[in-house]
């Protein structure tokens, strides 16, 4: 069925990388949906280190200021009064109050650039060119790396739940793969709208991998369902979605040699489950996960 | 005094602002983390300048800033944020009726211009009322 729309018959030249650079526009275009999100996390931190920084500087301003009143009174003759000098100095600049605040500072900053990191190195799985090689990988940091990066979005309205099991690593293009999640956890937090629930998880057995993302949203249905793996097949308002993005899991999935499963009750919630072969795929065997 | 109220879910920011504004002179600064406790403050203690985050998991900074607005119709209100869509900036204005709209990453200077700016409103604010309330004490006694 959707073999059909996603492969059409014809062969011509072109059409292939037709395809990708459509495909290619989608993965851009659901980073650009983050990117709200993911500027808003960022610019918090930006936001304090910055100010923290320009707050450090105006503590060392005074430390060193306060040191050279220290270093006259070493260097210069004895004088009693310089002493008073002192202390009025380290009252004035509430010393006891800076040098604490002085550590607290730097561990709150250090804080602040480690999430400007994480984030950074999170985005760096979607960065990576959509071509490069399958490898073996660790799913878990694939999927908690794309939650890091869905979770700007997704915090406001839903609470989102982890379970990263999976002990083998898994052939497969990251960058690609990290898509497909980010795509599920995407429309999990639109099948939500207000308040919601939304679990991420992963597995395996002695063959098999999966990821799980279930939400307990508006549903599916039957309808729904049947036509979700078309390409610009959407019921979202324009602008917010554009229907490629199940269509674009489905085809790699099936390039990983895997299948998606779905299981979807209106009004109670959706899970998707990607199964992923723990052995390199050799062909692309398509199989209809399409089962409730 | 200057009364000053600040609204962020991220407590790290709370702490920056309370380096930098909260250690001037002539400033009396209270961080808030949840929307809702200072809304319960605002129920007992009057502020000059309320200052908002935006985005919040419990409710927005305009929801926020909405609701101060109907217990101190007389503060002036600000919002800081690094998230502004356009439909939350119409919501700030019209809703909030916000003063202005700082966005994150906040410089130091940017931020002490709306302070200014916003101190000078409230001063406004504080002696037109005064004014009117000259005015219906002059019309009561005639
Ligand atoms: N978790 C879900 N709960 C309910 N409906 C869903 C869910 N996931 C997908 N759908 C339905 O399937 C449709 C197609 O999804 P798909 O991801 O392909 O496109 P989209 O999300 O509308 O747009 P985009 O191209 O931005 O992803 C959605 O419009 C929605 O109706
Ligand atoms: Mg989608």
């Amino acid at each position: 069925m959707h073999d059909e729309a996603t492969s059409p018959d014809f062969t011509a030249p072109g059409i292939e990388a037709l395809k990708r650079q459509l495909f290619e526009s989608e993965r851009l275009a659901a980073i650009g949906q983050l990117a709200a999100g993911v500027a808003h996390e960022i610019n918090n931190p930006v936001g304090y280190v910055h100010s923290n920084l320009q707050t450090l500087q105006g503590y060392v301003g005074d430390l060193l200021r306060l040191l050279a009143a220290y270093d006259r009174v070493v260097e210069g003759p004895e004088q009693p009064d310089r002493l008073g000098e002192l202390r009025a100095l380290r009252q004035e600049m509430d010393v006891d109050f800076l040098l604490e605040d002085l550590q607290q500072l730097v561990v709150e900053s250090q804080q602040g650039v480690g999430i400007i990191r994480d984030i950074s190195l999170a985005l760096r799985d979607f960065a990576r060119s959509p071509d490069a090689q399958v490898k073996p990988r660790d799913l878990n940091a694939i999927a908690a790396n794309t939650a890091r990066i869905a979770y700007n979005e997704i915090k406001y309205r839903a609470s989102m739940k982890q379970q990263l099991d999976c002990l083998q690593p898994v052939p497969c293009d990251a960058s690609r793969l990290a898509q497909v999640v980010l795509n599920l956890l995407v429309n999990a937090s639109h099948a939500i709208g207000e308040s919601g629930r939304i679990r991420l998880a992963t597995g395996n057995d002695d063959q098999w991998a999966w990821i799980e993302v279930e939400d307990n949203g508006c549903g599916m249905s039957p309808e729904v369902r049947q036509r979700l793996f078309e390409p610009f097949f959407t019921t979202k308002d324009a602008g917010k979605g554009t229907g490629l993005g199940m269509s674009l899991a489905w085809e790699i999935v099936a390039d990983h040699g895997g299948r998606i499963e779905v299981h979807s009750e209106p009004g109670e919630g959706t899970l998707f489950r990607i199964w992923l072969p723990l052995a390199e795929p050799i062909g692309t065997v398509r199989t209809d996960g399409n089962g409730n | 005094m200057h009364e000053l109220m600040v609204v962020d879910d991220e407590q790290l920011v709370l702490n920056s602002l309370r380096r930098t504004v909260g250690r001037r002179p002539g400033i009396s600064l209270e961080a808030f983390s949840e929307p809702e406790e200072a809304l319960r403050r605002l129920q007992v203690k009057n502020f000059d300048l309320i200052i908002s985050d935006y985005r919040m998991p419990a409710m927005t900074g305009v929801e926020f800033l909405a609701q101060a607005r109907e217990l101190q119709p007389r503060s002036v209100r600000l919002i800081l944020s690094g998230y502004a869509d356009k439909e939350a900036l119409v919501d700030a204005i019209n809703q909030a009726r916000i003063f202005r709209f700082v966005s994150k990453p906040w410089g130091e200077e940017e931020l002490n211009e709306a302070l200014e700016a916003a101190f000078e409103e409230r001063q406004r604010i504080l002696s037109q009322s005064a004014m009117v309330n000259e005015y219906q004490r002059e019309l009561g006694s005639r």
